[in-house]
């Protein structure tokens, strides 16, 4: 739970903030790049059904980009759990598509896939991906010795030994993967409609920024940073959960 | 030099120099069975070139557009360079500030690890209209993007040493700064360049982005010309090109970090 004490000295700092570009801008100190907090928060309200028409088919390729991602890693790094000897050219493949500029990646999507919502999904999936599987891999090779030598002794079956052992001890690794990951699907979601879209948050963005309009651009940028915290929180609000029910198990990893 | 104090020491450089001949070779290893991959696919299934053109036309591509592919190349890395130079400085100060300051630490800590949960990349068409179109967004954005992750790490680092040393300096009287100098930087410099690595790989894509969305002559735009042209080979050998460069800076990191680690040793 937030601390309310521990909250208030970085909360007033930011009202401190919020104040002073307020006071520049209207002393006109400022270029005009730079709007009024007072002005974007009007701008937000105004607009909010443009901003939202706008917003969910990001919010739809986002999510569905997270899960695909999720469902892609767990099942990848099962299958290095289980046959070992794959684990080390999987990772490599990873690697090597994680260093592919996404940047390279979206047109050749767009000329394999065409501008349609499956590339904007692959794209929310592919960037989402490889955090998620290191994430697990790691997570499932994490039980200690001690506790491996236990199953061994008991005798315990390869499909026990992944439900009881592995599986819990994987799941904080989990969660640290996915909280990366899930700022990073809205971030694939942009990305995919920067290529070329004609609704979504990005689109909004990009023809904000285009056409000099600098409050719409505030606007834009400010809900697509709330989405992903947002993002963000949602996850840890899910490993607050996951750990309670894991109990003392998780707590050793 | 080092080497001449010591005779009996490796040079500094042998280390860093091994890891990038290391390195580099894996990638054209890498790379090579990837284009042989790539062509028997394109004979096998008889791609089209639009789709996916062979190994040759790429190679082709290479040599036709060489100096436009250097020189965008040029542009990407001297830009990320600057950017993360700036990072750096930036953030290693601020990061002494938090250690020096304990109610600064306080106070802007939590919005900090706020920001950080936004991907920068996601305020780029702000940066541009900020920063403008030149290379100065692409610096920009860069610098944005590495500052947290490379202050969050130097952080982390000058906060490592053990309390008995910290305590030792304070017990012989060294100022703020002599134990700033002599136990705090070289305890965090394996972590400040953790802190690098991490930002590295990820900063360059970053300057590719800003160009791709600012129209800077960098490899982003390189990309996005050759891809309204319709000239795939030109792309290709972009992309090989981009991702080469990303790769080379972290392997740049690497190397550093050999480097220092084994000059301090």
């Amino acid at each position: 739970m937030i601390d309310i004490r521990r909250a208030l000295l970085p909360a007033s700092v930011f009202a401190g903030v919020i104040a002073l570009v307020e006071a520049a801008v209207r002393l006109d100190l400022t270029p005009a790049t730079i709007a009024a907090p007072s002005v974007v928060a009007a701008a937000l309200i105004r607009q909010w059904p443009l901003l939202w028409y706008h917003l969910e088919p990001t919010l739809l390729i986002a999510v569905t980009g997270f899960v695909m991602a999720l469902a892609i890693s767990l099942a990848a790094a099962a299958l290095a759990y289980v046959f070992k000897p794959i684990e080390a050219s999987l990772t490599m493949v990873g690697t090597v598509l994680d260093s592919i500029p996404m940047i390279a990646i979206a047109p050749v999507l767009v000329i394999w896939m065409g501008l349609s919502l499956p590339m904007r999904i692959t794209i929310a999936t592919i960037i989402c991906l490889f955090p998620i599987f290191v994430a697990v891999l790691q997570g499932l090779k994490s039980a200690p010795g001690t506790a491996e030598e236990l199953f061994t002794n008991l005798a315990a079956t390869p499909l026990q030994r992944f439900r009881l052992l592995a599986v819990p001890y994987a799941l904080p690794y989990l969660f640290v993967g996915l909280k990366i990951a899930a700022p990073l699907a809205i971030l694939g979601a942009l990305i995919a409609e920067w290529t070329g879209a004609e609704r979504g948050l990005g689109v909004y963005m990009l023809n904000a920024m285009f056409s000099l309009r600098v409050i719409e651009l505030w606007a834009g940028v400010l809900v697509a940073c709330a989405v992903s915290a947002g993002g963000f929180m949602i996850v840890s609000l899910f490993e607050k959960l996951a750990v309670v029910d894991n109990g003392h198990r998780g707590a050793g990893a | 030099m080092s080497a001449a104090a010591a005779p009996r020491r490796r040079s500094p450089f042998t280390g860093g120099a091994r890891i990038a001949m290391e390195r580099v070779t894996g990638f054209a290893g890498l790379i090579l069975v990837i284009a042989l991959l790539w062509q028997g696919t394109v004979w096998l299934f008889d791609i089209p070139r639009y789709l996916l053109p062979a190994p040759p036309a790429v190679a082709a591509a290479f040599a036709g557009h060489g100096g436009a592919i250097g020189g965008a190349a040029l542009f990407t890395v001297v830009c990320t360079i600057l950017g993360m130079a700036i990072s750096l400085v930036i953030a290693t100060l601020l990061a002494v500030a938090f250690i020096a300051s304990e109610s600064l630490s306080r106070a802007l800590m939590p919005l900090i690890v706020l920001i950080r949960t936004v991907p920068m990349i996601a305020i780029a068409p702000l940066i541009i209209l900020i920063f403008g179109r030149g290379p100065g967004n692409s610096i920009g954005m860069v610098a944005l993007l590495t500052f947290f992750q490379i202050m969050l790490a130097a952080k982390r680092g000058f906060l490592s040493p053990s309390p008995n040393a910290l305590e030792m300096m304070h017990t012989y009287g060294a100022s703020f700064w002599q134990t700033q100098l002599k136990v705090r930087v070289p305890f965090a410099i394996p972590y400040i360049f953790t802190g690098l690595r991490i930002a590295a790989a990820s900063a360059i894509l970053c300057a590719m982005f800003a160009e791709w969305l600012s129209g800077a002559p960098g490899l982003g735009r390189l990309i996005l010309d050759a891809y309204s042209t319709q000239d795939f080979p030109l792309m290709w050998a972009t992309v090989l090109t981009s991702t080469f460069a990303a790769y080379m800076f972290f392997t740049l990191t690497l190397v550093v970090e050999r480097v220092v680690l084994d000059w301090s040793r």
